[in-house]
Parts: C-alpha cells; sequence; structure tokens
C-alpha cells in the first residue's frame, strides 16, 4: 500500500515538474491578422519531401510560440518554444498523409506577459513531388574584386543535412564556381576553379578530367556551362569579364564582358566545336542552354561596346541555333526568340524546362550579371506559343534570378534578394498543368531566422541533384593542387 | 630577470609596435556565440583560436594589449624555466635559466608577423601547461600522453607534438631504452594518426592542418605591410602632422599610404580639396591588401564617397587572412548601409556586433538609427553623408 502510495506520489511529481515544462497560453487575445513568421510560410505550396517548415515571429519582442498544425486529411502536430521546431518524422508522416491536400497552421504568440493568437495560414502539400535529393550551389559573400571563404555544398532537402563538397581552404582559398550537372545528374559535372591552379574540372562517370582554365584557342576561359542531354556534349561561353562600380543609387557592382562567344565542348574527343553564328564578331554570346531534346542551343546575344560608357544601354536578346548531336555540328540559322530591340529589356540564364515546355529566363534592364540588379526578374516564355510573361507569382522588388528545373520540371528554384536586398537566399515554387507559379518558399533551416540573419554567406547558382554527389574534397583538393 | 622581460615586452609592444596591437583587432570580429565558439571547435587547434580571440579583442586598447601580449610571452618564459628545471634534473637550473627565454624570443619575433596569429602563442602556453601535469612516472605519463595527445590536438593543434617529444626525456632515465624509443615512436604514430585523420573531416588541406590552421594565417600576406598598418594607426588617430611627418622621413611605398598623406595635407591645409580628389588613386589600384582597404575606406569617407567606403570595407572583410570578419570594417558598412539607405542590411550586421564586448554599445546606437531613418538626417556625421549620397549623380567607374 505505501509502494502504491508513494508510487503515485512520484507520477503526480513528475506530471507537475513535466506541465512546468510546458507552455500554457493563457488569456490568449484573440487578433485578427495573419501572424507575421520568418521565413514567410503563409499559403506556401510544399513538396511532399521538403523538410520542415520551422520558423519563428518575425517580431523579436515575441518570446514564445506555440503552434498546431493539422492535415486536412488528418493527423496532427505541434511545436512550441522560441521558434517553432517541428519533429522531422511527424512532419513527414503528416505531408505524406496529406499529399495533394493543405495543413492548417495555428499561432498563438507570446509577447511580454500577453499570448495572441493570430488567424490559421494554410501550407499546401503539392500533389506533385520533387523526386530530387536535394540541392547544390555555391556560398559565397557578395564581394566586390576580392574573395575570401567560399564552398560548393549540397543539401539535402528532406532534412537540413548539409556538407561540403568543395571549399576553397582546401585549394589555397581560391576562387571555386558554377558547379553544373546535367539534369541534376552528378554522374555528370563540370565546375571551376579561378587562380594560380586554375582549372575546368569534368567528372563523367566516375572519372575526373582536369582542363585547362584558359583555353588559347578561344582566347578566353571556359566560364558558363550547360550539358547537352545526351551527355556527350557541353555547352560553354568564354568570357572577359571584369567589374566596374556605382558611386551612388544604391548600386555596388555591374560585372560585364569586354567580349564572350559560345561554344560546345565534345567531351569524348575532347574538341572544341566552334561556330561562327554563336561567335560572331562584334557580338557578345553568352549563357549557353541546350533544349531539353538536345536539338537547340539556346544563348544569349548582345552588340559589344567600348565600356563603360553607354553599358547601361547593352541588352542582350535570346536567341537559339539548332545542334546535330550526332554530326556534333551547329545549324545555319539563328532564330531570336525574345528581341531585345523590342522589350527594351536584357535577357540573361535561359534554362529550358526538362519537359520541353517552358524555358525560364531572368530579365533585367541591361547586361546580364542580374543578382546585381535589384529589377531583375523571371520571366517563362511558352515555348508552345512563344508568349512571354513575367513569373509575377514569384517575382519581388528585388533580385531574382540564377533559377533551375528539377528533372520532372514540376518544381524550380531561384535566387533572391528580397529578405535584404545584399544576401542571395534559395526559393522553391511550382508549376502547375497551365504554366502557374505557386508561392515560392525560402530554403527551410533548422532554426531558420537565426540562421538566416548570422549568414555572411550568399547562395549562388544553385540546381537540383537527384542523389547526393559523390566527391572526396581532400583528393580533389589534391588534383587541383598539383595541376 | 622574468619581471624585466615582462617590462621590455610590454614596452615594445605599446610603443614600438601599437600600430600591430590595434592591427590584429581589427582583423578580427569575436562573438559571445555559442555557434561561434563550436565553429571554433570544430577544427584541430580550435579552443587555442578561441583563447587567442578572445584575447585579442581586448586588443582594441593598445596597453591591454601590450599587456596580454608580455603576460602571454612572459608566462610561457616561465612554463619553460619549470619544465626545463623538471626534465633535466642533471643540469643546474641557473644554468637552464637562459635557455627558458628562447621559445619566448622565437615567439615574440614569430609575432611581429602578422602572417602569425596569436593562436600560436596561446597553444604553446596551453601545451607547456599540459606537459607540466603530466605524472613524473613513466607508465602513468605514457597512458596521460595516450588521452592527451588526441583531445589536445583537436584543442590545441599540431604543437601538441610537443608532448610527444617530452616523451623521450624517458631515453636518459630509464634502462629500457628501446622501449622507450617504441612508447615514443608510438605517441608520434598516434599523432601523426590524429593529423590524417583530421584532415578528412574538415575542410583544409593537409599542408594548413599540419601547420596549424590558425597558427599561420591561410592566405599570407594579405594583411599588409607594416607601413601601411603604422600609417592605419595614424590614420585612426587623425594625427595629421605625425602622417606628413612620417612621410618626409621617408616617402611611403604603398599606394594607400600615399592617399593618407594627400588626406592629411589637406586637413593640414597644405592642398586643397579639388587636389585632394584629382591626385586619389585608382581603388583597384590602391586596394592592395587589408590595411590598405582599411585605410582607403576611411579616406573615402573622409572625402564623402560612401560607395567606395563600402567597397574598401567590404574587401577588408574578403583578404582577411584567416577568413576572420573584421569588427571595424563590419561598423563601417554599418555605417555605409544607413548612408545608403539599406536598413535591412545595417540590421543585420548590427545584430551580428551586439553578440561583442566593445561594439555592443555603439551597435545599439546605431539599431536606433536602422530602425528609425529620420533620426540619420539628424545625425551630425551621417546626416550630411546621407545627404551627398542622394543626392549624387550615379556614374560608372573602373
Amino acid at each position: 500500500m505505501k509502494k502504491k502510495i508513494y508510487t503515485g506520489m512520484m507520477m503526480a511529481l513528475l506530471a507537475v515538474v513535466l506541465s512546468a515544462c510546458g507552455l500554457h497560453p493563457d488569456n490568449v487575445q484573440p487578433v485578427n491578422q495573419l501572424p507575421a513568421i520568418f521565413p514567410d510560410y503563409v499559403d506556401v505550396t510544399v513538396p511532399v519531401e521538403i523538410a520542415p517548415l520551422n520558423f519563428a515571429m518575425t517580431d523579436d519582442a515575441f518570446t514564445d510560440i506555440y503552434v498546431d498544425v493539422k492535415g486536412m486529411k488528418g493527423g496532427s502536430m505541434h511545436a512550441e518554444g522560441s521558434y517553432a521546431d517541428f519533429d522531422i518524422d511527424e512532419w513527414h508522416q503528416l505531408l505524406a498523409a496529406n499529399k495533394g491536400s493543405r495543413l492548417i497552421v495555428s499561432v498563438c504568440a507570446r509577447k511580454g506577459d500577453n499570448w495572441y493568437q493570430y488567424r490559421d495560414f494554410s501550407i499546401n502539400v503539392s500533389p506533385y513531388s520533387l523526386d530530387e535529393w536535394g540541392v547544390t550551389y555555391r556560398r559565397i559573400a557578395p564581394s566586390y574584386a576580392l574573395y575570401g571563404h567560399m564552398g560548393l555544398y549540397q543539401r539535402c532537402l528532406s532534412d537540413f543535412s548539409e556538407t561540403s563538397m568543395l571549399e576553397n581552404s582546401q585549394v589555397y582559398g581560391q576562387c571555386i564556381n558554377c558547379h553544373t550537372q546535367n539534369r541534376t545528374n552528378p554522374e555528370q559535372y563540370v565546375f571551376h576553379v579561378r587562380g594560380e591552379h586554375g582549372t575546368t574540372i569534368v567528372h563523367n562517370h566516375g572519372k575526373d578530367k582536369l582542363l585547362k582554365a584558359r583555353n588559347d584557342s578561344l582566347g578566353g576561359s571556359m566560364v558558363y556551362p550547360y550539358w547537352h542531354p545526351g551527355g556527350r556534349y557541353c555547352a560553354f561561353s568564354t568570357n572577359k569579364t571584369a567589374q566596374m562600380f556605382h558611386n551612388g543609387n544604391n548600386k555596388r557592382i555591374e560585372v560585364f564582358d569586354t567580349s564572350s562567344d559560345v561554344f560546345v565542348y565534345d567531351m569524348e574527343q575532347h574538341v572544341v566545336i566552334k561556330d561562327t553564328l554563336i561567335m560572331k564578331t562584334g557580338w557578345a554570346e553568352n549563357t549557353p542552354a541546350f533544349s531539353s531534346d538536345g536539338k537547340w542551343l539556346y544563348f544569349t546575344t548582345a552588340r559589344c561596346g567600348d565600356y563603360p560608357k553607354g553599358y547601361d544601354q547593352v541588352k542582350y536578346s535570346l536567341c537559339r541555333v539548332s545542334f546535330d548531336e550526332k554530326a556534333g555540328k551547329i545549324g545555319t540559322e539563328v532564330d531570336t526568340l525574345v528581341n531585345a530591340d523590342v522589350t527594351g529589356k536584357s535577357v540573361t540564364w535561359p534554362r529550358p524546362s526538362y519537359d520541353g515546355k517552358y524555358l525560364m529566363y531572368t530579365q533585367l534592364d541591361y547586361g546580364y550579371f542580374s543578382v546585381w540588379h535589384p529589377e531583375a526578374d523571371l520571366y517563362m516564355l511558352d515555348l508552345e506559343t512563344g508568349v512571354s510573361r513575367p513569373l509575377n507569382e514569384v517575382n519581388s522588388t528585388r533580385s531574382e534570378s540564377l533559377h533551375n528545373w528539377t528533372r520532372n520540371s514540376r518544381w524550380f528554384l531561384f535566387t533572391s534578394r528580397r529578405e535584404d536586398g545584399l544576401y542571395t537566399r534559395l526559393y522553391f515554387s511550382s508549376v502547375d498543368e497551365h504554366g502557374k507559379a505557386t508561392k515560392p518558399f525560402l530554403l527551410p533551416q533548422h532554426n531558420p531566422k537565426v540562421y538566416y540573419q548570422r549568414l555572411m554567406y550568399s547562395y549562388n547558382t544553385p540546381d537540383f541533384t537527384s542523389v547526393p554527389v559523390k566527391t572526396n574534397a581532400r583528393e580533389m583538393g589534391r588534383k587541383i593542387e598539383r595541376f | 630577470m622574468t619581471i624585466l622581460f615582462g617590462i621590455v615586452l610590454f614596452c615594445f609592444w605599446n610603443y614600438v609596435r601599437s600600430a600591430q596591437i590595434e592591427a590584429r583587432e581589427a582583423f578580427q570580429l569575436f562573438l559571445f556565440q555559442s555557434d561561434y565558439f563550436l565553429s571554433r571547435l570544430s577544427v584541430p587547434g580550435g579552443m587555442a583560436r578561441y583563447v587567442a580571440e578572445f584575447l585579442v579583442q581586448f586588443f582594441r586598447s593598445v596597453a591591454l594589449g601590450a599587456l596580454i601580449t608580455a603576460v602571454l610571452l612572459v608566462l610561457i618564459q616561465w612554463l619553460s624555466w619549470k619544465l626545463l628545471c623538471r626534465n633535466m634534473t642533471a643540469v643546474s637550473p641557473s644554468h637552464l635559466f637562459p635557455f627558458s627565454f628562447l621559445p619566448s624570443f622565437a615567439l615574440w619575433k614569430m609575432i611581429c608577423d602578422m602572417d602569425v596569429s596569436m593562436t600560436l602563442p596561446v597553444a604553446v602556453l596551453l601545451t607547456w601547461l599540459l606537459m607540466l601535469v603530466l605524472p613524473n612516472r613513466r607508465k602513468p605519463s605514457l597512458v596521460s600522453s595516450l588521452v592527451l595527445i588526441p583531445i589536445g590536438y583537436w584543442l590545441l593543434g599540431p604543437v601538441i607534438i610537443c608532448l610527444v617529444c617530452c616523451h623521450f626525456k624517458w631515453l636518459q632515465k630509464s634502462d629500457d631504452r628501446i622501449v622507450v624509443l617504441a612508447e615514443s615512436a608510438g605517441l608520434t604514430i598516434l599523432l601523426a594518426a590524429c593529423v590524417l585523420v583530421s584532415s578528412h573531416v574538415v575542410p583544409y588541406s593537409l599542408w594548413n592542418i599540419t601547420k596549424g590552421i590558425d597558427y599561420w594565417m591561410i592566405q599570407s600576406d594579405k594583411a599588409g605591410t607594416y607601413e601601411e598598418i603604422e600609417y592605419d594607426y595614424l590614420l585612426q588617430q587623425k594625427q595629421w602632422g605625425k602622417i606628413i611627418t612620417l612621410s618626409e622621413e621617408e616617402e611611403p611605398k604603398s599606394l594607400a599610404c600615399k592617399n593618407v598623406v594627400r588626406l592629411a595635407k589637406y586637413y593640414e591645409k597644405r592642398i586643397s580639396g579639388e587636389e585632394l580628389k584629382e591626385n586619389m588613386l585608382h581603388p583597384n589600384k590602391v586596394l592592395t591588401s587589408g590595411a590598405a582597404a582599411m585605410m582607403m575606406s576611411d579616406v573615402y569617407l573622409h572625402m564623402g564617397f560612401v560607395n567606395m567606403s563600402q567597397r574598401a570595407a567590404f574587401e577588408v572583410m574578403m583578404s582577411s587572412p584567416n577568413y576572420n570578419m573584421s569588427g571595424r570594417e563590419l561598423s563601417r558598412l554599418v555605417e555605409t548601409n544607413l548612408i545608403t539607405g539599406q536598413y535591412e542590411v545595417a540590421l543585420k550586421y548590427i545584430s551580428l556586433l551586439e553578440h561583442t564586448l566593445f561594439y555592443r554599445s555603439w551597435a545599439k546606437q546605431m539599431r536606433q538609427l536602422a530602425t528609425n531613418p529620420e533620426l540619420i538626417k539628424r545625425s551630425p556625421k551621417y546626416g550630411s553623408l546621407q545627404e551627398v549620397y542622394q543626392q549624387t549623380v550615379d556614374v560608372f567607374f573602373f
């Protein structure tokens, strides 16, 4: 009997202790508005595989948050604390149970001694899966001429794990950039290392080949790459890049090319395929991309000038030329798809969807280096109708660019400076069968408010990856140092 | 003798190399944040680096910085003497005493170079302490070493090799010399294994790891020459007369220093504002090092060129020899972003500075400005610069 009383008392004490640990919103005041949360996940659409959308109140004065999530098709979960930190397994179960439906999120937050209950909001769980493992990107400070620490990283999209593929601390502080895979397949990728041991690294089905960074026959280095879907060819631009600076107007840098051309590199024969149509004298061809069937090579082009004078009038048009995969030959006629003389704007980073329906590009007032242009917006060209439209669903008043597609062409990612105007962050959105995009959401982090506030790097040249990229950074560093 | 050594060290750093004391602080930003601490602990030698950076934040006061440096080197000398006495019992302590100065002298010479960080003397000091607490019997000492080498390597870096070397002392004390040699070889292999394994888990080359990730700067020669550091120090103090005198004694080699001399001449009314502008050297040629960029950021702000000042400050952050941030230049970036109206970016930097000891109160004042931009107009320093900036016609320049 004594034992039972003792056990009962212990249980009661444990219950008191446990209940004291949790939050208990009381005297809750209803607020007839949506909660201001960071990241803004209100009414976003997410793929079923995505990591938990942890969030916090935007206003630092809120010390606690109490969040209930209910699935319209069933299931629920709860998070509380200084920020909403959802259990990963519970989150994935809830999303899987509500695929194609909605989650209703109820937020109660404490400021001082008062609790406030906000209007519920939805998170839509898309019927379309990502079908990708994660993303790859470069992280680099938004710097000027000099560069410090940077690296190429990969991040699983189902959780928060990030691993480095290569950091420049492993290769004597050199610049590493533009990691590009073939249709999200890491069996084929290419990236560059600039500086003393400069090289272009081509990874082709388990073998690494280091190419000379500067190709004398091209008169420059291999810069912006794009793989042919067949995997034998890779298109590159070769650019003589320089920087100019602004002395006012809240702008910082202008990255421009004194000259540029486009060419195709045959990865089997290791020969450069050149053609005057994509290396036209007096014109700067740039940012190549193959169509999803590999029959077309898209590129942008503008007349060369003597800069800095008149650089704010340099506008790139979007063009395409046919490509014969078997013969490895460029076609004979160039089509202009978006004419800068007509739009009065400049086009950069054409990225065709892999299903062949669309081509997404960035449009800006002039030039091509869109991350430094606040007016840069994403546009989508319907390849069947030839009609372009701004993707107002995802654009902001700040720079959007460096976009790319998932293999199933249902999702795309892009970078945006919408948060603070300087540091580029990674966003995701989906496209429905009518080509309409959903409200984008920021790459989830475990404690996103603190993470992004403290992160002094930008996300650069992101892409999806179907499986983790197998790299041996130490070995790669050695190869580069020996090159 | 030790006290005299300490006084000499203090005078050297306080009067002869005061500029370098200030420069060390300028090239780092010590944050009271758990993730900052964990990021330091995530690489070999991280604890020594953390302690060193904690100490260097006090270098904002040159006298305090000189005192800390002197105390560090004196402690190393004193511990060296203790270790020599303990390990070389056959030799008279008075004969050993002069040799105890050798490590401190060597470190003194080394840290005169900005490419050698304060992490090295801190790591040496802490390793010396570990060696002092090793048991004075061979087998317990061996067991302790087996535990301390991997832990010490991770916390203090490769200087822990001294612990391995320490084991060789048993050669003179033991009859089992082959066993001692085998034990020492085992300890050496253990340390080598630690270094090799760590090279697979941290993003640094084996060479960087072997020489100590933060003992020597990853990007050497990026901090700047001593001439630049000295001119920068005088610029900070606004000692225009001294700058001109220094330049008259010897023409500065650095282009950034030449610009500082022109600014000094302008303030001393020896040249006009127009002459100052006309002779200002090309930014791409001037921003050759961290110290040069620091100076130029100041010079440009003095002249009202906010964008250029901002660029120079950012270049300092990028040219940090060991990828550290710079508290001084982060503060400058707060200022330039307030002037140019990029308040969200300013707030991002302010929130970092609020996690420091010495920039915190200033950052809180700046938060007031960033959250109430109308206050900037009333600020005597930033109001006028913002007005000038808003009236500036934007042009491209190289």
